[in-house]
């Protein structure tokens, strides 16, 4: 009973520590494994032969508007997830093995030629697939699927800002499509070849915004749509007319459980062969070798593994007390890392300097973080001419009091915790920082607008590599993501270069220079990279995590005899 | 009797008008833009200023706001609440889905109360000088004082998850691949407890303060002479006259019926209208957030319609227009 308070006080106040709960007596349970700890899943997961059938019900936290991937309305970091690879196939995929670097396998295509100006691209399709229609798929479709991109009067903005230097799409047979762009871009090819998912042309006519797929999307995977119970279930099942290896799967069952403590109490009952997004509080609750924890310690593989994202505070350069990187210096000197890592994160997420994959060449290894250092950020401020007023202590500077607005999205728990140690922090050294909440769709408004002093977000992408132009170049200032209005010319020279230089080794030293470059200027208080935190049925087989996520077409069960439990 | 519900009916347009017209500027004139793209889709996006321009054109959101609104009362008079901002579907159809979902919950949760409170209510009238009735409705005032998301999930750990009693399901109105009213009412359970005892303190003291003014009348003590059995003088010549301040009261809690609740909604795993329309007001979705507003000023307008319209069937009085008596 009196673990059910410990657990009810969790959730009932949500700006608890969320330690693990003291046990008493300590009733000795299952230990967990070195693997299970560290979220790694043991040899024996991806083991044995695999056996056709049953059905994986995976947990997502969120539910998309719609099921096309085109839309921008409809993208969201999970859907894509399940529907690009298992629903949806593009003319190549990434290759999982080569991750983080760029590489591409074959997948509706077969093989591929580049011009060696990098202007031409022929694309050679596969032979024989059909959609779950039973349509044929050739090089019409590919058209229909470029030129629904390309047409401004669609909400597809994020994927045809990858296609604004494409001249020209010709089709010269049913197999064969020839790309032209105007310029060159290191990313071009691989951007046509991965993010396109292959939808038929009889399935994009009409109102884009009400296309029937939107519903029930047409794929080419090995897995077709079923139905879609709105804010409970999608559900995909084997597709028999599958050209290549068949899913080992009879079906998918994404639930749609958007309450994290909800999720929590329905997958102890085992409700989930596959639980993703676990709350940090309970990744550590569950650790603890007690009886209690049996369910989890001897009945899942927990799975933790890096994506590509990372979550920083960004500094308003347009206003006075941000625009000398001094003074970010000395911010990001007055943030408590190691207090926010022991009590907020609960030593779950990565310290990053970085703007790129922690796991990829492309972040420069020699950068140091700056250490928290109170005395030197005072020093810091004061160099930069932002003095200490007598009186109410406050640092001046020409007049101008150094106070400030955090905007804050009231959605995000670790902002909540974390805002008010670094107000502490700012208010020791003469620094007043007021919080302001909204509701996020006035937050990302206001970002976009620059219509704030400071705020907080994550970027994060299922890509190994990024193109950060968008972000740092400071001709994205007015209708890109340079939020902060970060403007540097040798930065910009970099980020330029590095969309035009197709060698992936000189690429990363461009990246890395950018990489030192942007944490001298200190453009972001860089924060954490946030690792997954997901847990399998010990019964689920073939699960490889990576950055590209599980490939659902190849997970497998094994005999339920491991699974009587639940 | 049919001019007076003309006139009724008549007075029902100008309240319909201001109720949506309100609730039009004000979803509009509220902060925020229904083009809300998750930042990392459009991270990569150059002329995210051009995506938000195009999509308030295509949508006729940059017209003036009353031409708008105008607009919108034209394809309602022809029951077409638009479609989405957000997901692009019917409004009608999304309201469809939800409705009767909401309407179940709540019809139960209104049957439950009234079960419990009449007897209770009339009861407590009927006999003052004893104790239990009148400690049960101040157990009940207690129970009206505490928050509905804190007992919804008390209610979910002691009752539904594994550390708990694990007596009913924690999500959802069925299992998996069932279909039987069995399993319907099991899942019903905890929700409809979670709407229902909110409305009980207020039930049953409007049942006990109508009961008390009824027995204190004369025909009551005429009845009591005449030697008429008590149980017989309280259930029918009571609480029949009693009914109809009660029919008045219990017609206002129809609105439940299209209101939905968000919070038990959200915990119990259940979408309804309450999650629907807080949804499209955090999506600022604002067709759907009419279409919303729209069904429930009208079943808020016809159950006021309702109760006046038995209220005058029973009373003569009160069917002539003021003034004409």
């Amino acid at each position: 009973m009196k673990r059910l308070l410990v657990l009810a006080a969790l959730i009932v106040l949500p700006g608890c520590k969320c330690k693990p709960a003291p046990v008493d007596p300590p009733a000795r349970g299952p230990q967990p494994t070195e693997a299970w700890l560290k979220g790694e899943l043991p040899p024996e997961a991806n083991q044995g032969t695999p056996v056709s059938g049953g059905t994986l019900t995976v947990r997502v936290p969120s539910e998309p508007a719609g099921l096309n991937r085109l839309h921008d309305q409809m993208i969201d970091a999970t859907m894509v997830r399940y529907l690009m690879g298992p629903v949806y196939e593009t003319l190549a995929e990434v290759d999982r093995a080569a991750l983080p670097e760029n590489g591409q396998t074959p997948l509706l295509a077969t093989s591929w030629e580049e011009s060696a100006d990098h202007l031409t691209l022929t694309v050679h399709l596969r032979k024989g697939v059909t959609f779950h229609d039973g349509g044929p798929f050739t090089s019409r479709d590919v058209r229909a699927t470029v030129e629904a991109v390309r047409n401004v009067k669609n909400q597809t903005a994020s994927l045809r800002s990858q296609f604004v230097d494409l001249a020209s799409l010709s089709t010269p047979d049913d197999f064969t499509v020839v790309a032209r762009w105007s310029k060159p871009y290191a990313y071009a090819l691989h951007n046509f070849l991965t993010s396109l998912p292959m939808m038929s042309a009889a399935s994009l006519q009409g109102d884009f915004d009400t296309l029937p797929v939107n519903r029930a999307p047409i794929g080419t995977g090995p897995f077709r749509f079923e139905s879609w119970e709105t804010g409970q279930k999608l559900t995909f099942v084997r597709a028999p007319q599958y050209w290549g290896t068949p899913a080992y799967l009879d079906r998918l069952v994404m639930r749609v459980v958007k309450d994290d403590t909800v999720a929590t109490q329905l997958w102890e009952q085992g409700e989930f062969d596959l639980m993703t997004r676990i709350q940090p509080g309970v990744w550590r609750a569950i650790e603890a070798p007690v009886g209690a924890n049996a369910w989890a310690i001897e009945g899942y593989h927990r799975i933790s593994f890096l994506e590509n994202n990372y979550s920083w505070i960004g500094w308003n350069e347009e206003r006075p007390f941000f625009k000398d990187a001094r003074v970010r210096r000395a911010l990001a000197m007055l943030y408590p890392a190691a207090e926010v890592a022991r009590h907020v994160d609960l030593g779950i997420e990565l310290p990053t300097t970085c703007p790129w994959y922690r796991l990829s060449a492309s972040c420069d290894p020699s950068v140091t973080p700056l250490p928290y250092d109170p005395a030197g950020a005072a020093a810091l401020l004061d160099e930069a001419g932002w003095k200490v007023r007598e009186g109410d202590g406050v640092r001046e500077k020409d007049g101008v009091r150094f106070r400030f607005t955090f905007l804050a999205n009231p959605h995000s728990v670790r902002l909540a915790k974390l805002v008010p140690l670094l107000v502490t922090e700012l208010k020791r050294v003469g620094i007043e920082m007021d919080v302001e909440k909204v509701d996020s769709a006035i937050y990302l408004s206001r970002m976009r607008t620059h219509d704030f002093d400071a705020a907080s977000l994550a970027w994060s992408t299922n890509e190994g590599v990024r193109d950060n132009y968008q972000v740092f170049h400071s001709s994205q200032r007015d209708g890109g993501s340079n939020y902060v209005g970060y403007a540097s010319p040798e930065v910009d020279a970099l980020l330029e270069k590095i969309r035009l230089t197709f060698d992936p080794a000189a690429r990363v030293e461009l990246e890395r220079e950018v990489h030192r470059k942007l944490y001298a200027d200190q453009v972001y208080l860089f924060l954490t990279n946030r690792p997954a935190l997901d847990a399998a049925k010990t019964r689920v087989r073939g699960l490889s995590a990576s950055l590209a996520w599980y490939d659902l077409r190849k997970v497998w069960l094994a005999p339920a005899a491991g699974d009587a439990g639940h | 009797m049919g001019r007076w519900l003309g006139l009724r009916l008549l007075q029902l347009v100008p309240t319909f008008l201001g109720i949506t017209f309100l609730t039009f500027l004000v979803a509009r004139l509220a902060p925020g833009d229904p083009l809300q793209l998750d930042p990392d889709v459009t991270q990569g996006v150059t002329g995210q200023g051009d995506a938000q321009a195009r999509f308030r054109a295509a949508h006729g959101l940059d017209q003036p706001l009353p031409v708008q609104y105008a607009q919108w009362l034209g394809k309602v008079a022809r029951l077409d609440f638009g479609r989405s901002l957000h997901d692009h579907r019917p409004v009608r159809e999304k309201l469809l889905e939800a409705l009767p979902t909401t309407a179940l919950l709540a019809a139960l949760a209104l049957l439950a109360a009234w079960a419990v409170a009449i007897p209770l209510g009339v009861r407590a009238a009927a006999r003052p000088e004893k104790k239990g009735a009148r400690v049960a409705l101040q157990a009940l005032d207690v129970a009206y004082a505490l928050p509905a998301f804190w007992v919804a999930v008390m209610a979910l750990l002691w009752l539904a998850t594994a550390r708990g009693l694990a007596l009913f399901p924690l999500q959802g109105l069925h299992s998996d691949g069932e279909a039987g009213l069995g399993d319907l009412a099991w899942h019903l359970v905890l929700p409809v407890l979670c709407l229902t005892y909110p409305q009980l303190a207020v039930a049953a003291r409007q049942v006990a303060s109508a009961m008390r003014e009824v027995l204190g009348r004369e025909f009551i003590r005429a009845a009591r002479a005449r030697g008429v059995p008590e149980a017989r003088v309280v259930w029918r010549h009571g609480l029949r006259n009693a009914a109809l301040p009660l029919l008045a009261f219990g017609g206002l809690s129809l609105p439940h019926l299209v209101g939905g609740s968000v919070v038990v909604e959200r915990i119990f795993g259940i979408p309804g209208m309450g999650l629907l329309a807080f949804d499209a007001v955090a999506h600022r979705d604002y067709p759907t957030v009419m279409g919303a507003t729209t069904l429930l000023s009208v079943v808020t307008l016809l159950a006021m319609l309702g109760v006046d319209l038995v209220s005058a069937l029973a009373d003569p009085r009160l069917r002539a227009p003021r003034g004409a008596k």
